[in-house]
């Protein structure tokens, strides 16, 4: 048995201390995750709390072959979606046809930005089209699936996710630009 | 996947971002209330059965007392009516008096209530005679009373006594009853009407031994009894006709109050209500008589006095109504919360406070008969009450609920010397009140 298996079944037990041990060691790395279908890191700390009430009344469910930091991370996705559905239907998501033409440039670079920088953009993202790009771009997830998770078409999915793409591109590019002009300025001096 | 995917993939993996110590604070609470739940669903399941036991039980004990509550009113009042001349053959027989009984009236009620009207009539033209000396001399027609055959004169009461409805199910009685709270008094079986029989002088006040004294009200007590048509003095010495007046089982309608509270919450449980509540206490009876009273026709019930004349009629439904401000304090513990809903069962005790009992015949030509608490001592305004409740309340705000509830008030007994004997009454009724809470002491 593991420290990971000597813990659950600690938590399992109602074991507080274990369970506080059990938090401190994956909430950092499930906050990121909350935070990129959060519009701000107050809603991402309710989406955490939710997940973990979630996780602990659960985990004697928890199917041991299975990697445990993945069980936690699908938890928190289904914890995310169900925390955005409210605002979804609020907002409902349109099959676009045409997605904007936007001028980014083709060597846009992601490597000069910290992931909080990210975060903070995709968070500006309509709620809708942010949880379908987390789904296909970073969960991996097909349009298929994120049709049934969300209740919605396929072609809505995709054209929210294009939409969400272009969006995000844009912004990181204005973003680079400004941090260019920035530099530049700077060398002037 | 694009670059642009992988990058952003790559990016977030492995990304790890401290949350504020209020995450940590909200599992720990979530959890404990999670473990409360799991030790509540308990009390949820065990909770309502014990309200419903709570309120089978009252009602088993209720319709219990009010089948048999009562002691029935059957006050074995024995008028003796004597004709004045009897011996002497001058007054005139009853054509239509034969054996005591008389034709059946084809409209009875109206007719009834003309008859009234008509006694009314005689009893105001005849008001200052002196009626030791001219006992019960019937008016005219039907209601005249032959002089030369006093037995004639005795009453049929096989017309008069219905036989006691008793319902098996007594849980049923409850239902019932509410449904009777709403309706009031059902509505008069006319069919079974027959003419009166005569009328009968009285102006004796010994009515006011009723019931309802001591500071506890009985409705229907069973030392009740007095004879108020029994007079000694009575020049009246042979050929008497005994006739009473009577009132059967009492017949509990319930009670409806509206109020407003305070509420402390000691736990999330615990609590302790403080009210202003007014409510009415209605119950139902029949009369086979009413009085005249200074030229007004009223019912006759029995625990609440009458004097002047007095004439019998068929039966016919009275209400009884007691309208009473009571400030109840009582200690609630919540068997169920369903969030902005709970249920709560309470016990406790409430301070009466009698504003007006009116006595209602179902007869146009009577009037409401006020009674008064002041006359002989009749009863007490105030009265104490034990109090238990089922309530469902409705959380609106943090600090305003409001509530319907299903209470049973049993007054203390106290004893009656004058009357020995104890009296108790309970009643079933439906309250509805705005609460203001002091404090919440949420899950």
């Amino acid at each position: 048995m593991n420290l990971d298996e000597n813990l659950i079944e600690q938590c399992i037990k109602g074991d507080q201390k274990a369970q506080r041990e059990l938090y401190g060691r994956y909430a950092q790395k499930l906050m990121p995750m909350a935070m990129r279908y959060a519009k701000s890191q107050e809603d991402a700390e309710d989406i955490l709390q939710d997940a973990f009430i979630k996780i602990f009344n659960s985990l004697d469910s928890f199917r041991r072959e299975a990697q445990f930091l993945t069980w936690l991370k699908r938890i928190v996705i289904n914890t995310a979606i169900n925390h955005n559905r409210k605002k979804m239907y609020q907002q409902p998501m349109l099959d676009i046809e045409k997605v904007a033409h936007m001028h980014i440039e083709s060597d846009l670079t992601l490597s000069n930005m910290h992931f909080t920088e990210i975060l903070a953009l995709m968070q500006k993202l309509p709620v809708g089209s942010r949880t379908i790009f987390n789904l296909f771009a970073i969960e991996g997830y097909g349009h298929k699936e994120i049709a049934e998770m969300l209740e919605i078409s396929e072609g809505t999915s995709k054209s929210q996710y294009s939409r969400a793409r272009a969006l995000l591109r844009s912004m990181i590019d204005e973003a680079n630009k400004v941090v260019q002009t920035n530099y530049l300025s700077d060398e002037r001096f | 996947m694009s670059d642009f995917e992988s990058g952003l993939k790559e990016m977030f993996d492995g990304a790890e971002f401290k949350p504020s110590d209020r995450v940590w604070a909200g599992v720990e609470a979530g959890l404990k209330a999670k473990k409360k739940k799991g030790v509540f669903f308990y009390w949820q399941t065990y909770g309502i059965a014990a309200g419903i036991a709570l309120v089978l039980s009252f009602g088993f004990l209720f319709s219990n007392r009010f089948n048999e509550s009562a002691q029935k009113v059957t006050t074995s009042k024995k008028a003796e009516v004597e004709n004045k001349a009897a011996g002497d053959n001058k007054a005139e027989e009853n054509p239509t008096n034969e054996g005591g009984t008389t034709a059946p009236i084809e409209n009875p009620k109206k007719q009834l209530d003309n008859q009234i009207n008509s006694k009314r009539q005689a009893s105001n033209s005849s008001q200052n005679s002196d009626l030791l000396s001219q006992p019960m001399l019937p008016s005219k027609g039907n209601e005249e009373i032959s002089t030369t055959e006093p037995t004639t004169f005795k009453r049929n009461n096989e017309l008069f006594n219905y036989p006691e409805l008793r319902v098996p199910q007594r849980s049923i009685n409850i239902l019932k009853g509410l449904w009777d709270m709403k309706h009031m008094v059902a509505s008069m079986d006319l069919k079974d009407y027959k003419t009166e029989k005569f009328a009968i002088s009285e102006p004796r006040a010994l009515a006011l031994k009723g019931g309802l004294n001591g500071g506890s009200f009985n409705p229907n007590p069973s030392g009740n009894s007095l004879d108020m048509f029994s007079r000694q003095d009575s020049p009246i010495s042979s050929g008497a006709v005994l006739s009473s007046v009577s009132n059967g089982s009492d017949k509990q309608l319930g009670s409806l109050g509206f109020g407003a509270g305070l509420a402390f919450e000691l736990s999330d449980r615990w609590g302790v209500n403080l009210g202003l509540r007014y409510s009415e206490y209605r119950f139902a009876n029949q009369s086979n008589a009413y009085s005249v009273e200074n030229g007004v026709n009223y019912p006759i019930y029995l625990p609440a006095g009458y004097s002047g004349e007095v004439f019998f009629i068929p039966n016919y439904d009275i209400t009884n109504t007691i309208k009473s401000i009571s400030i109840p304090i009582q200690a609630s513990f919540k068997v169920l919360d369903l969030g902005k809903f709970d249920v709560q069962m309470k016990a406790g005790l409430s301070a009466d406070y009698f504003l007006s009992y009116n006595v209602k015949g179902d007869l146009k030509s009577l009037e409401v008969r006020k009674v008064a608490f002041s006359r002989d001592g009749l009863f007490d305004r105030f009265n104490v009450a034990g109090l238990s409740a089922l309530a469902l309340n409705y959380k609106l705000s943090e600090e305003w609920g409001i509530s319907a509830e299903g209470y049973y008030r049993k007054f203390l007994k106290q004893s009656n010397q004058e009357a020995s004997f104890q009296s108790g009454p309970s009643v079933l009724g439906v309250g509805f009140s705005l609460n203001y809470f002091l404090n919440r002491k949420e899950d």
